[in-house]
């Protein structure tokens, strides 16, 4: 009997069609191997993972904990809220030089009642940002033996538990191109975009790179109106504690100084500080990132009572002898935020010059502000100022030294900072020393009373080679606790080279000190922090910590911002609240006062230290909303 | 006897026996490290008799508890600690006691180590613990002599390329040893405001290779000397970030197993404020990882050259050209095409059709195919589609037509079929035709190619309808040569100055010669011949 042909082909796509099927159906990876140690078992897969991939897994067993590691350090922890918060042991991972670390962990509350499913894609886009090409899912971890656990991708009516993460994204504004974005080789942050948010929550507004200044709507990022500086770039933003006003400072020829109506994005005044510093056209040109340093930049901007303060900065290049050099140029203002009318400068008449000069701080209470000048080049070492926040009247002022050894002059460029109570003002110098002073004391005096002063980060001799890194940062907590955020690992200016042979111990650190400069809990990241923001009510208080490249490692996995709660009791691994990767630099990251949202802008790095090209992440702000345990 | 003294020296090679991190020593709470030597990554080093070799010894708690920890580290024979601040060292054992309060805390000293003058090849073990609240933890980590003789007869330096290209050969465009600084302090450029990439850099490949049996971590450093003074030069990578420091200089690291060739690419930044161009001198040293004193140099002159002038002004000659050019031909449009007949204009544009099948479609097809070929020698190639087939076709159509105006509208046809057909329409293109046609009709008449006189007249007194002598052959061939030269000088200068390219001089030199003067020079005739037949075969 002779089949037709027609008739074979179709019985033989019939048996392709229902055999595809049944391997889908059937199609599952189980882990290749399953160890125990002291109750927690781990469960090894090394499977490269996508967004349909699906855990599912089941057990007679209360589940106290399940964690996920990936390939890019990233673990995301499913966690009962009775079954504690303490991370230590069960999420160390190596970075590329080779340190344990104990982060980052995702968390994520959950309520799974034995049997579960867990989707794995999602859940690691939404709560652990985007997911790389090569990631693997290295391994699951519990506290349970499961009788069944696998991974699929075919299985879609199973249940799935329900989780609530500490952090989840809730939405995105994109940001226009960079045309030069930041490069993994330049140890400098290098794209300066800011974002605040209004005191009630409800708006934000960024700086952007583009020059334009965007106010958001904070509950689903609609734009609410723009303003666009016709030239130069943006480099600070605050929005008015009353909502009505945005201000924002920008690097330009005439280096502006805009106040804008919060509700129709107008211009209600603006101050051109080149009228005090000059600009462009008394310098020579500077080509390459630089080019901008000419001009007036007006940064710091603080809101205290009905006064806006500012600082605004420049270089001037100048030749002398065939050689050029640089002159340094300063001046802050605190300005009547209405109707920009000027209260006071310093200095008074003119302009600092020939000084490089600090970021400018003024108490919470509005009564102080500070500012430190200093020059390596004329070996001035920093001079701290303390001025009536009211009048700019110097109220007592001190003169830093140096560790000579390793430093002509030291710098200090986070400025002096003030306590809540503005009892304490603390100075970071690169030397690697704290000085606290007796703010109390020293107004009494009429010159600065040193309280303390704590060695944190001093240079360690790698044979011929002093190697160092630098406090970045530092803020005190609600409780006069000082936060103090140390970057990269260099070599002291004295170095025979600039590669430094080994990194600074106490580098990409978060430390948290006491006045008597006690260690009170610290956490050692593997990036550079960008900047930070620390808020607090009657019941929390947290810390975001926004992480950009780190030029010696190179790792792109800890690029992001961590929340840590500083209310918690124990280490910094029981106070990180939560973790948000983006393969970008995370270049600022700001928390609404009722510490319910964080905004964060993500920025476009080059990976490649060639002329190729190898750009990582998206120019965007991103929101999240916090949940509470 | 420095050199003798040398080779009685023995060192020591220290391969520590794992990969990853062969060093670390964690128990539930603490870990322990002993890098030696320190380094980012590193885990060998090459030391001489008599000398030092510093070590990172580390401990970091994982517990958020203040915990009293003593550590030792017992060191083979033949290494010798040397005391640092707080550390008990009793020769070749290492004792210390500290107190860790919480997480990522961490204590760590740099250690010192003495090599004995006498210590002998071979394989040793350092033995180092940790106590705290009863329980110790021991680890050991395993390394091996070598002389350094040994070491120094095992890497070669392959090549040192300057400039490389961005996969790490040298690149055969550019002059060796030059450096162009692309971000170029020109104030001209400066006052132009041109926007700036701050991914311009210059590249040196160094290619290395390793033939001992020991694995080796080397540091490469480059400086450039100012060849007046003796005194290295920083600029060319010396950044200065927020912080005041000057960020990752001319240096650099390599790890060679036994047996492995390696290529490491050193990128010179060039983005300070202070570069200036001229003569340098530049020096390769290559040493041993963490040891004093480098094994391998290379010492060269170097060549700093800014983005030129040259480049500015030809594009700024090129656009007052065009522009000229586009408003004589506004203003002169009757005398240049008042005499054109609709024939002719056909005759023009079959011309400019047959161009552009045989010269614009070729050479955009084979460009890409001979750059990837024959590199910068791809213009011998392209030039014949370009330059011969061309020339070929515009000066047989100026034989057939000797008038003013042919050349502007062949060239404006031409252009037109580009921009519609290939979308080849860009500034450059639109500065680069108007003046092209300028440029030949100015050669036209200098060449006289269109004056009446220009055929010799025969016994008779009538003009000859054939022949043209082989003198004025060569005198148009010459003209049109020269004009070609300089415009094919002209397109390289705007197109470097709008592309932000570089070639170098022997390129030029060759591009503007071959493609330019030569084939142009060649190919004249042979369109002269050919508008003759072509018109003796359109009378006939």
């Amino acid at each position: 009997m002779r089949v037709p042909k027609r008739r074979i082909i179709f019985i033989l796509l019939l048996f392709i069609v229902v055999a595809g099927f049944t391997f889908l159906h059937f199609y599952r990876v189980s882990p290749f191997k399953v160890t125990e140690s002291d109750g927690i078992y781990v469960y090894s897969f090394n499977k490269k993972f996508s967004l349909s991939d699906i855990l599912i897994f089941k057990t007679e067993a209360k589940i106290g904990f399940l964690e996920l590691h990936f390939s890019n350090n990233r673990v995301m922890r499913y966690v009962r809220s009775e079954y504690g918060n303490n991370l230590s042991s069960l999420s160390e991972w190596k970075d590329v030089a080779g340190r344990t670390r104990v982060s980052p962990v995702v968390r994520i509350q959950s309520f799974f009642t034995g049997d579960g499913t867990i989707n794995l894609g999602k859940d690691y886009c939404r709560y652990s940002g985007t997911i790389n090409r090569d990631t693997v899912l290295e391994k699951v971890v519990s506290n349970v033996f499961f009788d069944e656990i696998f991974l699929t991708n075919f299985v879609i009516n199973k249940q799935a538990g329900q989780t609530v993460s500490f952090l989840e994204k809730i939405g995105e504004f994109p940001l226009r191109k960079i045309d030069t974005p930041a490069t993994i080789e330049n140890s400098h942050v290098q794209i300066w975009e800011n974002v605040c948010t209004s005191k009630d929550g409800k708006y934000f507004a960024v700086s952007s790179y583009d020059s334009y200044v965007y106010f958001l709507d904070s509950k689903d990022g609609r734009m609410l109106w723009h303003y666009h500086v016709p030239d130069g770039k943006l480099t600070s933003i605050v929005i008015s504690d009353n909502g009505k006003y945005v201000f924002a400072g920008e690097q330009s020829a005439d280096g502006n100084f805009y106040c804008l109506n919060a509700d129709t994005g107008k211009l209600v005044w603006k101050y051109s500080t080149s009228s005090d510093l000059g600009s462009i056209s008394d310098s020579l040109p500077v080509s390459g990132i630089w080019t901008g340093m000419v001009k007036p930049n007006v940064r710091d901007v603080i809101i205290r009572g009905d006064t806006v303060y500012i600082r605004s900065r420049r270089t001037r290049i100048i030749e002398v002898d065939g050689e050029r050099q640089k002159i340094k140029i300063g001046r802050i203002y605190a300005f009547d935020y209405k109707t920009g009318s000027l209260k006071w400068a310093y200095p008074k008449d003119g302009k600092m010059e020939g000084y490089r000069s600090s970021t400018l701080h003024v108490s919470a209470n509005g009564k102080y502000a500070s500012w430190v000048i200093f020059d390596w080049d004329k070996e001035v070492n920093p001079r701290v100022f303390v001025f009536d926040a009211g009048t700019g009247n110097i109220l007592w002022q001190y003169q830093c030294d140096t560790v000579a050894k390793y430093f002509k002059t030291s710098t200090a460029y986070s400025g002096a900072i003030f306590s809540p109570d503005a009892k304490f003002v603390s100075v970071a110098l690169n030397d690697g020393r704290l000085v606290i002073f007796d703010n109390n004391k020293s107004l009494k005096k009429g010159r600065g009373v040193v309280h303390n002063i704590i060695s944190l980060t001093t240079p360690i001799e790698a044979g011929t080679v002093p190697v160092m890194t630098y406090m970045t940062r530092s803020v005190f907590t609600r409780n006069n606790q000082l936060v103090v955020l140390t970057g990269h690992t260099y070599t002291t200016p004295f170095a025979s080279t600039k590669q430094p042979p080994l990194y600074h111990p106490n580098s990409t650190s978060i430390f948290c000190l006491d006045m008597d400069g006690e260690l009170l809990w610290r956490f050692t990241a593997g990036s550079n922090p960008s900047s930070f923001d620390l808020k607090y009510d009657q019941d929390n208080e947290y810390l975001l910590v926004s992480f950009a490249h780190n030029v010696r490692s190179q790792d792109i996995n800890e690029h992001g911002f961590y929340v840590f709660d500083l209310t918690k009791k124990g280490g910094s691994f029981s106070k990180i609240k939560a973790f948000y990767h983006t393969d970008g630099i995370c270049v600022d990251a700001q928390l609404t006062h009722d510490l319910n949202k964080v905004f964060a802008i993500e920025a476009v790095i080059d990976m490649d230290d060639t002329p190729r090209v190898d750009y990582r992440g998206k120019h965007r702000v991103s929101f999240f909303e916090i949940k509470n345990d | 006897m420095i050199k003798r003294t040398s080779i009685i020296f023995l060192v020591l090679f220290l391969c520590l026996s794992t990969k990853a991190f062969p060093d670390a020593g964690i128990s539930d709470d603490y870990l322990i490290r002993f890098e030696l030597p320190f380094g980012i990554g590193s885990n060998q080093t090459v030391l001489g008799k008599g000398s030092y070799v510093n070590a990172l010894f580390s401990v970091e708690s994982f517990v958020h508890k203040k915990e009293d920890i003593k550590v030792d580290i017992i060191l083979p024979e033949g290494l010798k600690a040397i005391a640092p601040q707080e550390v008990i060292a009793d020769s070749g054992e290492i004792q210390a006691e500290f107190t860790l309060r919480t997480e990522n805390d961490i204590w760590y000293r740099l250690v010192q180590l003495y090599v004995q003058p006498d210590t002998l090849e071979g394989k040793y073990d350092i033995s180092y613990q940790l106590t705290f609240g009863g329980k110790v933890y021991k680890k050991t980590v395993s390394c091996w002599i070598a002389s350094q003789d040994y070491i120094k007869e095992s890497i070669h330096l392959l090549r040192f390329s300057v400039p490389a290209d961005k996969e790490g050969n040298p690149d055969l465009k550019r002059q060796e040893n030059t450096f162009v600084i692309k971000e170029a302090n020109s104030r001209l450029l400066n006052s132009f405001n041109i926007k700036k990439s701050a991914h311009d850099a210059e590249l040196i490949a160094v290619e290395l290779e390793n033939t001992g049996k020991f694995p080796v971590t080397l540091s490469l450093d480059y400086v450039i000397y100012d060849k007046n003074t003796g005194r290295p030069i920083e600029w060319l990578a010396n950044l200065r970030d927020e912080q005041g420091f000057d960020v990752p200089g001319i240096y650099t690291q390599i790890f060679l197993k036994p047996n492995q060739k390696d290529v490491t690419m050193l990128r010179i930044a060039s983005q300070d404020i202070s570069m200036m161009q001229g003569d340098y001198k530049q020096k390769l040293s290559i040493g041993v990882f963490a040891a004093e004193g480098a094994f391998i140099t290379e010492e060269r002159p170097l060549r700093v050259e800014e983005l030129n002038t040259t480049i500015a002004l030809s594009a700024i000659l090129s656009v007052v050209i065009s522009l000229l050019g586009i408003v004589g031909m506004l203003v002169f449009r009757s005398a240049l095409f008042g005499g054109l007949t609709s024939r002719e204009y056909i005759l023009i544009g079959l011309y400019a059709a047959i161009a552009f099948s045989l010269v614009s479609i070729p050479t955009t097809i084979i460009y890409n195919i001979f750059h990837a070929l024959l590199g910068p020698f791809s213009f011998l190639v392209t030039g014949i589609f370009s330059e011969m087939i061309f020339y070929l076709l515009l000066i047989s159509l100026i034989v057939l037509l000797p008038r003013r105006g042919v050349i502007l509208c062949f060239i404006f046809a031409k252009f037109l079929l580009g921009a519609v057909i290939l979308g080849k329409i860009t500034a450059l293109s639109i500065i680069w035709y108007p003046m092209r046609a300028v440029m030949l009709e100015a050669a036209l008449f200098i060449s006289g190619l269109y004056e009446k006189d220009f055929l010799p007249l025969d016994v008779s007194g009538h003009r000859k309808k054939t022949r043209i002598p082989k003198s004025k052959m060569l005198w148009v061939a010459f003209v049109f040569g020269i004009t070609d030269a300089f415009l094919a000088f002209i397109s390289l200068n705007i197109t470097m100055f709008f592309y932000r390219l570089f070639y170098a001089g022997w390129y030029i030199w060759a591009y503007v010669l071959i493609s330019g003067f030569l084939y142009t020079f060649i190919v004249v005739p042979m369109g002269i011949h050919l508008g003759q037949r072509l018109k003796k075969v359109a009378v006939d």
